[in-house]
């Protein structure tokens, strides 16, 4: 796997380089702004690219602009956007962008290898990664009404480990229930969303946009 | 005490009021001598008449007395004296006077027109004004001497002691002279009313008050011409030419009166200076000097700029600094002295008010002690509004202070441990040896223990989403946190860091109230911006009664807020919740 790298620190650059190098990841470039890895993607495609969300000029939210800009000019491009604080409205802007070859993970979670690995096979290969610590927030806020008020306690994980990626088979794992019953749950969640019957995976990332959307976060520019 | 005003506006010397009374004495012993044969036959029109001459000297006794009306006076004193001649030569019908007063005597309407035309200004600047005027002298002079010359003795009833200047005896010549002279006279009069109905509608609202005597002077012309027509049209009865005569002699008075009224009001108005003194005798605020001052000059606009020595500025009744503006066009700036020749203070004026500068000066003299005891309160406001403004770039320095730390934090020690975290990472894939992986993975958990714990200083310090993303964000990620539901409602936008940050820590202590205190399920954090400011609201449904006194964060988050110039209140009734607003004002 081919990987492209963005961040403003030299010294995380140069420490992600090297994990991602003694994973056998094929590291092209490390930059330090998001302008230098759009020129840089463009001239050489990678598989995914790493892109910090907080960068120069303004240091707020460059990471999320450069994401979407590589994604229009580049659609199959996998983007996992790195932050080192949780900030769920910054996932939720990410998934607004689609959910397909996406990922939000916290940088002090990047240093357990699978972790890493794993997410960057999910994202070039078209899934969507969550980081676990943001939706674990976002399911264990309390909310006064919304569309999943209606879903029971046990259909209310199902959004949350679809927010992180996950497959029915990785549902299932993850929540120690059959899969048949994750089925079940799935088609119930879909239809207490008033989801539209459309292909199953537009279905889940609706399902995940509806739960974050529920959740309060602000979808909001600036 | 001391008022420096231009000083071709304070004429000190006045004449005296014995000097003066000669104004009104004079034409009115005149006239009563002029009208005394006609007082047995012809009573109510000389009375008519005798009241109109003496309203005419009555309206140039007061002026006279006026600043920059002199002018003006001297006008009615001679339109006076153009009434007592026609009055003479209809009475005292010997020699020459009645020829003289049949040419001058109509002068008092050219008068009257100079006056109603440029009343107030001392002198007719409009050029169609001028050339009317000039017009209307030139049509009476010439066409009534020139009928004079073609009339005959006998056709003006004159007697044989009445010299009259006849040349000619034509009476074709005589009556095309007449119609001139009516005809020009319905002409100039028509002119005369467009031309002052154009100045009364160009004239600006606070001078229209001064000018409602000028609309009056429309009325004497009119009704003279239609008297002098109706003469010529109805028959010659002496009953009906009499009342004619009496109806022009009492309009010809509303003129002069209106003026009479007008100056009689400004010499009440001049007595509101002494009710403004018994007013400010006793100690009273900034706002009571303001006001009273306003009132007796009778001038909404007026300000008061305080000359403040410590600070060598002048600063507002509130207290702010200001530098009066000494070139507007519509406001006049007073530089009122101390009685040691100190500046005390500005006293801004609208610019009408230096036609009346006796009363302004006199006004400003009565408050000259009030406005120096206001002073010292000024003075205190101004240091309040420094210290006050001082808070305020105090907590605002901090705010910028404090997302530095956050800053440095965030790209120094938290990246270096970031990328620290990864290279033990890279280390433990190189690792099989068990002894050597639980080394390395307690120091993994070590460093993410470090990690988090600098995370959460940070985030203490200032929150870089606030930073980021802004106020509704920021408090959305503290509601996430909370194990009580939580409704957000905060618009899209930003504001100041220093307003942001204190606005987010209410936010944030309100909300932690909550979770310990209220017993509640539901918080509703609620941001309007009503008039400009910042006004968050942190309301939940729990049981009420906090001790709003004493023991909570938020008396240090009230030092925050009012330093800003904002407010914070607390109502926490028992029962019925705990609401908590701060309003905090925007720049």
């Amino acid at each position: 796997m081919r990987v492209a790298l963005a961040d403003d620190s030299a010294l995380f650059r140069a420490g992600l380089a090297l994990l991602l190098t003694s994973l056998g990841v094929e590291v092209v470039a490390e930059l330090p702004n998001g302008a230098a890895l759009l020129r840089q993607v463009d001239t050489d495609l990678p598989d995914v690219v790493l892109v910090d969300i907080r960068m120069p000029p303004t240091f707020t939210d460059e990471g999320l602009a450069i994401a979407e800009e590589m994604r229009r000019r580049h659609p199959g491009l996998g983007v996992l956007v790195l932050s080192t604080y949780a900030e769920s409205h910054y996932a939720a802007r990410l998934l607004a962008q689609g959910s397909t070859g996406i990922g939000y993970l916290l940088k002090d979670r990047v240093d357990d290898a699978e972790t890493l690995r794993d997410a960057l096979r999910r994202v070039a290969e078209g899934g969507c990664v969550i980081d676990p610590e943001i939706v674990s927030r976002l399911l264990g806020r309390h909310r006064t009404t919304s569309a999943l008020d209606r879903l029971s306690d046990k259909e209310r994980e199902v959004p949350g480990l679809m927010a992180e990626g996950r497959s029915n088979i990785g549902i299932a794992q993850a929540a120690f229930i059959s899969p048949r019953t994750v089925e079940k749950h799935v088609a119930s969640v879909f239809d207490k969303l008033q989801l539209p019957a459309a292909a199953d995976e537009n279905r889940r990332v609706l399902a995940v946009l509806t739960w974050l959307r529920a959740a309060g976060t602000p979808m909001r520019d600036g | 005490m001391q008022v420096n005003l231009p000083v071709n506006s304070w004429p000190l010397a006045r004449r005296g009021e014995n000097a003066r009374l000669v104004v009104l004495v004079v034409p009115a012993v005149l006239a009563a001598l002029t009208l005394s044969p006609a007082w047995d036959s012809q009573p109510v029109l000389s009375l008519a008449n005798w009241i109109a001459i003496v309203m005419f000297a009555m309206a140039a006794f007061l002026l006279a007395d006026e600043d920059g009306q002199r002018g003006t006076g001297k006008l009615f004193l001679a339109a006076a004296g153009c009434l007592v001649l026609l009055t003479l030569g209809d009475n005292f019908r010997v020699g020459p006077i009645p020829a003289v007063a049949y040419v001058i005597g109509p002068l008092v309407f050219p008068i009257l027109a100079v006056v109603s035309l440029r009343y107030p200004d001392p002198r007719l600047t409009n050029r169609a004004h001028r050339t009317f005027v000039a017009v209307e002298v030139a049509h009476l002079v010439v066409l009534r001497t020139l009928i004079g010359l073609t009339s005959t003795r006998e056709s003006l009833a004159l007697p044989s002691g009445a010299w009259w200047p006849q040349v000619v005896n034509s009476p074709p010549l005589n009556a095309i002279l007449r119609a001139l002279l009516d005809g020009g006279g319905i002409a100039l009069t028509v002119i005369f009313v467009l031309l002052l109905r154009r100045r009364l509608r160009g004239s600006f609202a606070l001078d229209r008050r001064d000018l409602l005597p000028v609309g009056l002077g429309v009325i004497a012309p009119i009704v003279a011409i239609s008297v002098d027509v109706a003469q010529q049209v109805v028959p010659n009865v002496e009953n009906l030419q009499t009342v004619l005569l009496t109806i022009e002699a009492v309009t010809l008075t509303v003129f002069p009166l209106a003026f009479v009224v007008a100056a009689v009001r400004r010499r009440v108005g001049r007595s509101s200076v002494a009710d403004l003194v018994i007013r400010l005798s006793a100690p009273g605020t900034v706002e009571d000097v303001r006001h009273a001052l306003r009132h007796a000059l009778c001038d909404p606009g007026l300000d008061i700029f305080y000359w403040v020595p410590d600070v060598r500025c002048h600063v507002t009744t509130e207290g702010h600094p200001v530098e009066p503006d000494r070139q507007s066009a519509d406001q006049l700036a007073i530089q009122v002295l101390t009685r040691d020749g100190m500046p005390l203070a500005a006293v801004v004026v609208d610019r009408s008010l230096e036609r009346h500068a006796g009363l302004l000066q006199a006004a400003l003299a009565a408050a000259g002690l009030a406005l120096e005891n206001a002073r010292l309160q000024a003075s205190v406001r101004a240091q309040l509004e420094e210290v006050r403004a001082s808070r305020s770039r105090i907590i605002e320095a901090g705010v910028t202070e404090r997302r530095r730390l956050e800053r440095d934090l965030h790209d120094g020690a938290q990246q270096r441990l970031l990328a620290l975290t990864l290279t033990v990472g890279a280390a433990r894939t190189q690792i099989h040896d068990p002894h050597q992986l639980t080394l390395i993975e307690t120091i993994r958990q070590e460093l993410h223990c470090t990690l988090r714990e600098l995370r959460e200083l940070a985030h203490g310090i200032h929150p870089a989403v606030l930073t980021q993303a802004g106020l509704g964000p920021a408090i959305a990620v503290v509601a996430e946190r909370l194990p009580l539901d939580v409704e957000v409602d905060v618009p899209p936008r930003r504001w100041e860091p220093a307003v942001e940050a204190t606005a987010y820590f209410v936010a944030c202590e309100a909300l932690v109230n909550a979770v310990k205190h209220s017993a509640g399920s539901l918080v509703r954090v609620q941001v309007t911006t009503p008039g400009g400011c910042l006004t968050i609201g942190i309301e939940d449904d729990g049981v009420g009664g906090a001790d709003t006194a004493a023991g909570t964060g938020l008396s240090g988050l009230h030092d925050r807020v009012t330093a800003l110039g904002g407010a914070l209140s607390v109502s926490s009734p028992v029962g019925g919740g705990t609401t908590i607003v701060a309003r905090l004002p925007c720049a």
